[in-house]
C-alpha cells in the first residue's frame, strides 16, 4: 500500500482538536511552542540542538522544508500531524508517525505537547483520533508506541487507550539529558475496538 | 539504569576469525559468489528478505555493494554488513548485518542469511556469536536485538541458541511477502556478552 494521494488527511475534528499536515503560516507559533517546550523535549529527543538547548529559527524552517518533502512522498516513512486548540486555533504539538511500513501497513508514533498543555488528555484524544484514521483510512493492522519506563507522562497515553502491552526492551531509549540508556514499554493496538469511544470527523484531500 | 561511557574506539572492523568461519567486509570481487548464494536460496530468502528474487543480476549485486562498502567508511552508519566466508576464504555462505544502529546507546539490531546449501552446520549461529562477541567488545555494545518472524523457525533459532532473551512479541509486524500472511515478530536481545556462549574469535580493524 501506497500513502494514497486521495485520502491525505486535510482536517481531523475531534472534540477539543483539530489535526492537521502543517503549513507555512504555522511557523511562527510553532517556533513559540517548541521553543517554550525545550527542555521537556531535549531529554528525549535527538533533534533538538543539545549545545544551544533550543533550535534556531533556521534549524526549525528546515524541519518545515523537510515535512514538504514527506507529505507528498509515495511511501513516506514518516508523517507529521500538528495538534490545534479547536476552540483558539493554538498550535499545541505534534504527532509524529516516525515509522511506517505501508507493507502491513503499520504506523509507530511518537508525539510532543507543549508544556502547557500537559495533563489535559490532549494527547490521548489526538492518538486515539489519529489511530482510528490508520485503521479506518489506511488499512492499518497494527499501531505502536514505544516509551522510556522512565516517561510515565507518556506511558499513560497507550494504558489510557487500551494498547496492549507486548514487553520490555532493554537499553531500548536514550535519556538524553541524563545520558542513560533506559528500557522501553513497547504497546501496539490492532483494531479500533478497543480504543475508548471519541466523536472524530475527518476530511481527505481530494 | 545504565550509565553510559562512549566508545572512544570507533575504527572500523575488518575481519572477525572463528574455528570454522571468517566474517569480511564486503568486497565488490565476490559479486559472482554472493549472486551464485543468493539465486540458491530464494525459495528460503524470499519470503523475509524480498530484494532476494530469481530476476537479480550482478550489476544489482555491485550496486548494493557499493552501498556496503560505503556504510563502512561512514561515520555513524545506520547498516554495517559482513559476509560470511569458510575458514579458508573458499566458500561463501552468506551475509550477517546490523540494522538500525543507534551510537548513542550503542544498539545493534541484527539481521542475517544463508546460503540454503549451507543451512544446518551451525555456521550462521558461530558468526552471529563471533559478531556479537565483537561488538560487545569493540563497539561497547549495551544491546544487541534480533527481530525475526515467529514463522521463521531456522532465523528464530539462533538467538535461542546463544541465550538471547525473548522480550516481546509484536502482534501483526511481520509479513510473508510470498504468502502475504501477517505474523509476529519476536524479539530477542543481549545486553551483556557474557551470557553468549564461549567461541574462539580474533579480529582485525
Amino acid at each position: 500500500m501506497t500513502y494514497p494521494k486521495s485520502k491525505i488527511l486535510k482536517k481531523l475534528t475531534t472534540p477539543h482538536l483539530v489535526i492537521r499536515h502543517h503549513q507555512a503560516s504555522d511557523f511562527e507559533q510553532y517556533v513559540e511552542a517548541e521553543n517554550y517546550s525545550s527542555k521537556d523535549l531535549i531529554q528525549w529527543f535527538g533533534w533538538v540542538n543539545k549545545e544551544r538547548g533550543y533550535n534556531s529559527r533556521e534549524e526549525i524552517q528546515e524541519y518545515f522544508s523537510y515535512l514538504d518533502s514527506i507529505n507528498t512522498a509515495d511511501k513516506p516513512r514518516q508523517l507529521h500531524f500538528f495538534i490545534f486548540n479547536k476552540e483558539s486555533n493554538s498550535y499545541m504539538g505534534t504527532l509524529i508517525f516516525f515509522r511506517i511500513d505501508w507493507d502491513i501497513p503499520y504506523f509507530y508514533f511518537s508525539y510532543w505537547l507543549d508544556s502547557r498543555h500537559h495533563s489535559n488528555g490532549y494527547m490521548s484524544e489526538a492518538v486515539n483520533a489519529v489511530s482510528r484514521l490508520c485503521f479506518s483510512v489506511y488499512g492499518a493492522k497494527r499501531v505502536q508506541i514505544s516509551a522510556s519506563i522512565t516517561n510515565p507522562k507518556s506511558l499513560s497515553i497507550p494504558k489510557r487507550l487500551n494498547f496492549a502491552l507486548e514487553g520490555e526492551l532493554k537499553n531500548y531509549a536514550m535519556n538524553l539529558q541524563e545520558n542513560v540508556a533506559t528500557n522501553s514499554l513497547m504497546y501496539a493496538c490492532y483494531s479500533e475496538g478497543v480504543l475508548p469511544s471519541l466523536e472524530c470527523d475527518w476530511e481527505l484531500c481530494k | 539504569m545504565l550509565k553510559l561511557e562512549f566508545a572512544n574506539n570507533k575504527q572500523p572492523i575488518v575481519s572477525i576469525t572463528t574455528p570454522r568461519i571468517k566474517l569480511a567486509t564486503p568486497n565488490i570481487a565476490s559479486a559472482a559468489k554472493v549472486l551464485d548464494a543468493v539465486l540458491a536460496s530464494v525459495d528460503d530468502i524470499y519470503p523475509w528478505l524480498p530484494w532476494a528474487t530469481k530476476n537479480l543480476t550482478i550489476e544489482d549485486m555491485q550496486n548494493y555493494i557499493k552501498f556496503f562498502e560505503k556504510c563502512h567508511n561512514s561515520e555513524k552508519p545506520s547498516n554495517l554488513f559482513f559476509d560470511v566466508w569458510s575458514v579458508e576464504g573458499e566458500k561463501y555462505l552468506g551475509n550477517v548485518y546490523f540494522g538500525e544502529i543507534d551510537w548513542r546507546i550503542p544498539s545493534f539490531n541484527i539481521g542475517y542469511w544463508l546460503d540454503s546449501r549451507r543451512c544446518g552446520h551451525g555456521y550462521m549461529t558461530e558468526a552471529v556469536n563471533a559478531l556479537a562477541h565483537v561488538v560487545c567488545k569493540h563497539f561497547k555494545a549495551h544491546r544487541l536485538a534480533i527481530l525475526t518472524s515467529e514463522d521463521n523457525l531456522s532465523a528464530k533459532s539462533i538467538p535461542e541458541r546463544l541465550n538471547f532473551q525473548l522480550e516481546a512479541s509484536f502482534m501483526n509486524h511481520h509479513l510473508n511477502y510470498r504468502t502475504k500472511q501477517l505474523s509476529s515478530t519476536l524479539v530477542y536481545s543481549c545486553i551483556d556478552a557474557e551470557s553468549l556462549p564461549q567461541v574462539d574469535y580474533t579480529y582485525e580493524v
